[in-house]
């Protein structure tokens, strides 16, 4: 291992990996380039595929299928041991019969670093967690964000090219876990590593990553930075499992001013393009839909639906309506803009052609079960 | 390198896993498991001037007898193990004191590791004509030898596996969250009641997987009985030894010891099968 | 509880645990008496069954032949037994582990009178009964169902993750196992591997019937004497093996209870 080429980020390029559990194809043909030193989230819901997809690239598990390369090598069939990646748990896997230094220093000693080098890189690599003067503890006698802090100096000591990372925050309290977000990215910027970070929580993936791949069924449903994936869904699963979505549909029709979407009888203009009759839906986040109790001009696209519910939440106001097509949707409005509609009443909602997004009936992600969610 | 290496990544180690269990396998099955179905198949077709052990066993009402004598010894084992052992349990696992718990807890795990033939030797110094036991008990109108009688090794095989007894219950009442009891105080239940209906309960399990043990364990007892015993008073453990030691009759051992053998099992099949329907209806509620 | 209640209760476990530990401890005033009887109180004291133990060969053979056979046997129950554990774990299918961890508890589960029959015929046949190897082989297989109970029981605590965590550190399996995995399952190890020494030094109806008169255990030296005779010098050999077992279940519970922070040792 040299030093200039390890401090440096590698490139990841995995291609059609494929992994089974007997009938049960957990990862399914996920393809995804990561360029050296970018932060890579893969986020998605439980049993997605995102944590077997880390577990292939670590070597924990062997693809049935596909090619994993770090710094255009082929790793497929390396053994765990030899893969040179760094590794931070879920729920930290600390050594409990070492102390701090020895947890640190494990991965030094296993490459046969000479004892002074070994200190000096563990003293540093905990000066970077701010675990400084630490390393005579026991991991039991560490705070559940000083285990965070150890594990990812564990990780970079021996200044892997990689880093993987799997829910590290997920066992810590909200507040804790802000604040290692932006330790995160220091300690990112400062060792300059390719991070592959695994999450559930949309929130974090959008706060730590250059970009996000969102995991859904075993397969990649869509790689974008956050506002690729928020401004411009490519399914209504990825619409629906990041923020917020109000979605109103109906039937695809062509004529020659452009595509239009028929819901009962209005017919609502809509940017892109879908075949004619196919079913569909345009998709509008909640701060961008006004709600008004008469019929906006012609400039808005607009259909007519009752208000079921108001909630004040401080900054914003929150509307939960019922759709023609029975469902619900949200609006949010600023505080300051009073709108004169109250729950029970009839009323018109209404967006900007541009900020609805036309995309096909599909599968919608199941509403997150924890409290996770924004 | 990788590939030369008989050791590389995950499904290496899967194919070392048979590997490992290997040794442990070939050791019990040639000490234990293949003598013992050899010996059993031996007494299945052996013949005694024509009459398979087995009918031996069935015509001769002084085996039958101590068959039963011996299901019997150690129902009430169980059972005292139970009314002894309980109350200790339940100490260890409620005391406030960690002291007090860890002082019980070395107390009870001191005779588990210590010689069960020294423990039984001590009975018999104990139980000795005119000894120590009998003396105490004269008072009370008990006159006889209690050596040799069929309580003298009932009441060591309490003593002896006591701690068999109690550690499993301590585990179990340990796992009952206290907050329970208070729960049940507060819904208007005494003490008394909280303790019969939440805390009973709720260490039944650990008094089931004890007396399961001791059980099991006094069953093929041959120290106690043989030493405090007498032959009138003999269990099958005494009867195997006697046929297989003694008189070098394998058919016949083999044949009283496979009586042993499926009352073990019968009785841990009947447990794996209480546990599971206990299980189920636990869930269900 | 009521104060009477709780007050009956704690007099209930103080009788359990006098029942535990004061009968036994009767061997003491009868090795220090001056007659041979089993009598208590000793019409005098004296020494001389200590004298005994000590000058008699039979004892010193027989005490030298245990500790051998106890050693070997706790080695190999040790060492096959870890080894089973480990593997056990790693197999896929939960029917296959299954079926392999009962055979190999089977020794724990059969009442040992039973192994012993067909011990003795098939050891007659192969020529064992006598031999120092039938004795360890006998005793180590008593001694690998304790081993395996109490090693798997230190890898129930343990996080797989650990292993995952020394392999993407750079280690290999055998670096994994030997700074990794044997550390955190020592206490357990120890544990059955002192269980195993113990058992196999108080084993007496498997080495009953292995036994000859040119190889014997310290067991069945003393078992033979109660059942003959009334001599005093087993209650001075009981004497030695009480305290020792005592002295090395104390020592074995502080240098255990160092190394493992739970609340609990393994040894209890």
């Amino acid at each position: 291992m040299n030093d200039s080429s390890a401090a440096r980020g590698a490139a990841i390029d995995l291609t059609g990996l494929r992994r089974q559990y007997g009938p049960v194809v957990a990862v399914d043909d996920v393809t995804l380039s990561i360029e050296p030193g970018e932060f890579v989230t893969l986020l998605g819901p439980s049993g997605s595929g995102k944590t077997t997809t880390l577990n292939l690239l670590a070597g924990f598990e062997k693809p049935d299928a596909g090619r994993i390369e770090v710094g255009g090598v082929d790793l497929s069939r390396t053994p765990a041991h030899e893969r040179n990646l760094g590794v931070v748990f879920q729920n930290y896997a600390l050594f409990p019969h070492l102390d701090v230094a020895a947890n640190v220093g494990f991965g030094l000693r296993q490459r046969n670093i000479d004892r002074a080098t070994r200190t000096r890189l563990v003293t540093q690599a905990l000066e970077t967690v701010d675990l400084a003067g630490m390393g005579h503890r026991r991991p039991s006698q560490l705070s559940g964000g000083q285990q965070q802090r150890v594990a990812l100096a564990r990780a970079i000591a021996y200044q892997p090219p990689v880093l993987l990372m799997d829910e590290p925050l997920g066992a810590l309290d909200r507040k804790l876990r802000d604040q290692m977000q932006l330790e995160l990215r220091r300690i990112h910027r400062e060792v300059g590593s390719t991070v592959v970070f695994v999450t559930h929580d949309q929130e974090e993936a959008l706060a730590l990553s250059d970009r996000i791949a969102v995991f859904n069924r075993g397969h990649i449903e869509q790689v974008g930075t956050g506002i690729d994936l928020y401004e411009r869904p490519e399914t209504m699963f990825i619409a629906t499992f990041l923020g917020e979505s109000t979605i109103v549909r109906g039937t695809v029709e062509h004529d020659t001013r452009g595509t239009f979407l028929a819901v009962g009888s209005a017919r609502l203009r809509v940017a892109g393009t879908l075949p004619a009759g196919s079913r569909a839906g345009v998709m509008v986040r909640p701060e961008r839909l006004i709600l008004s109790k008469d019929q906006p001009d012609d400039s808005r696209e607009a259909i007519e639906i009752d208000v079921l519910e108001e909630v004040y939440l401080g900054s914003t106001r929150k509307f939960a309506l019922r759709l023609p097509d029975g469902t619900e949707g949200l609006v949010r409005e600023a505080v300051t803009t009073a709108s004169a509609v109250r729950p029970g009443d009839r009323a018109w909602v209404s967006w900007r052609t541009t900020d609805g997004v036309l995309l096909p009936e599909g599968e919608l992600a199941a509403p997150d079960e924890d409290e996770s969610a924004p | 390198m990788a590939d030369s290496s008989p050791f590389v990544g995950a499904g290496a180690r899967r194919r070392l896993a048979p590997a490992l269990v290997v040794p442990g396998l070939v050791i019990i099955g040639f000490v234990a498991l293949y003598p013992l179905v050899l010996a059993l198949l031996d007494s299945i077709t052996q013949r005694d001037n024509g009459q398979s052990p087995y009918a031996w066993v069935f015509d001769n009402p002084v085996y039958l007898k101590i068959i039963w004598r011996t299901i019997v010894t150690a129902l009430i084992v169980a059972g005292m193990c139970v009314l002894v052992g309980y109350p200790l349990a339940y100490v260890m696992a409620t005391t406030r004191s960690a002291r007090a718990r860890s002082v019980l807890l070395l107390l009870v795990v001191l005779p588990f590791w210590t010689s069960f033939l020294v423990r039984v030797f001590a009975w018999l110094i104990l139980f000795q004509p005119d000894g120590i036991v009998e003396s105490v008990l004269q008072p009370f109108g008990f006159d006889g030898a209690i050596l040799g009688s069929v309580w003298a090794p009932r009441i060591a095989m309490v003593q002896l596996l006591l701690p068999f007894m109690v550690l499993p219950m301590y585990a179990t009442m340990r796992g009952i969250d206290p907050s329970l009891l208070r729960a049940a105080e507060s819904l208007g239940a005494s003490p008394r009641e909280a303790f019969a209906r939440i805390f009973l309960p709720l260490s039944l399990p650990g008094v089931g997987a004890g007396c399961l043990i001791v059980f099991i364990m006094s069953l093929g007892f041959y120290v106690a009985p043989a030493l405090l015993g007498s032959p009138t008073t003999s269990l099958v453990g005494q009867a195997v030894f006697q046929q297989v030691g003694t008189l070098l009759n394998f058919g016949r051992g083999a044949a009283l010891a496979a009586f042993l053998l499926a009352i073990t099992l019968m009785v841990l099949g009947i447990a794996a099968l209480m546990r599971r329907l206990l299980g189920s209806r636990t869930s269900d509620a | 509880m009521r104060r009477p209640g709780r007050l009956l209760v704690w007099a209930a476990a103080l009788f359990a645990v006098l029942l535990l530990i004061v009968p036994t401890l009767i061997v003491i005033p009868v090795s220090l008496g001056d007659q041979a009887s089993f009598r208590f109180p000793p019409s005098g004291w004296s020494l001389r069954w200590y004298r005994q133990l000590v000058e008699e060969p039979a004892w010193r053979t027989t005490f030298g032949n245990s500790l051998l056979i106890a050693t070997l046997s706790a080695l190999t129950a040790s060492v096959v037994g870890t080894a089973a554990a480990l593997g056990l774990r790693r197999f896929l299918r939960s029917i296959n582990r299954e079926v392999v961890r009962s055979t190999l508890l089977i020794p724990l589960i059969v009442p040992e009178i039973v192994l012993a029959v067909g011990l003795y015929s098939f050891f007659l046949k192969i020529g064992l009964v006598g031999t120092l190897t039938g004795f360890v082989l006998a005793h180590a297989t008593l001694g690998i169902p304790l081993v395996v109970t109490t090693v798997t029981a230190s890898l129930a605590g343990f996080d797989p993750n650990l292993e995952r965590a020394a392999a993407s550190l750079g280690a290999g399996p055998w670096m994994t196992a030997r700074r990794v995995t044997v550390p955190l399952i020592l206490p357990g190890l120890l544990a059955g591997t002192l269980f195993a020494f113990i058992l196999s030094l108080d084993n007496l109806v498997m080495s009953l019937f292995i036994q000859t008169p040119d190889l014997s255990t310290l067991p069945v030296l003393m078992w033979s004497s109660m059942t003959r005779d009334t001599d005093p010098t087993i209650a001075a050999a009981a004497t030695v093996i009480l305290l020792t077992t005592t002295v090395v279940l104390c020592a074995a519970l502080t240098i255990l209870g160092r190394r493992t922070t739970t609340e609990r040792g393994p040894l209890l």
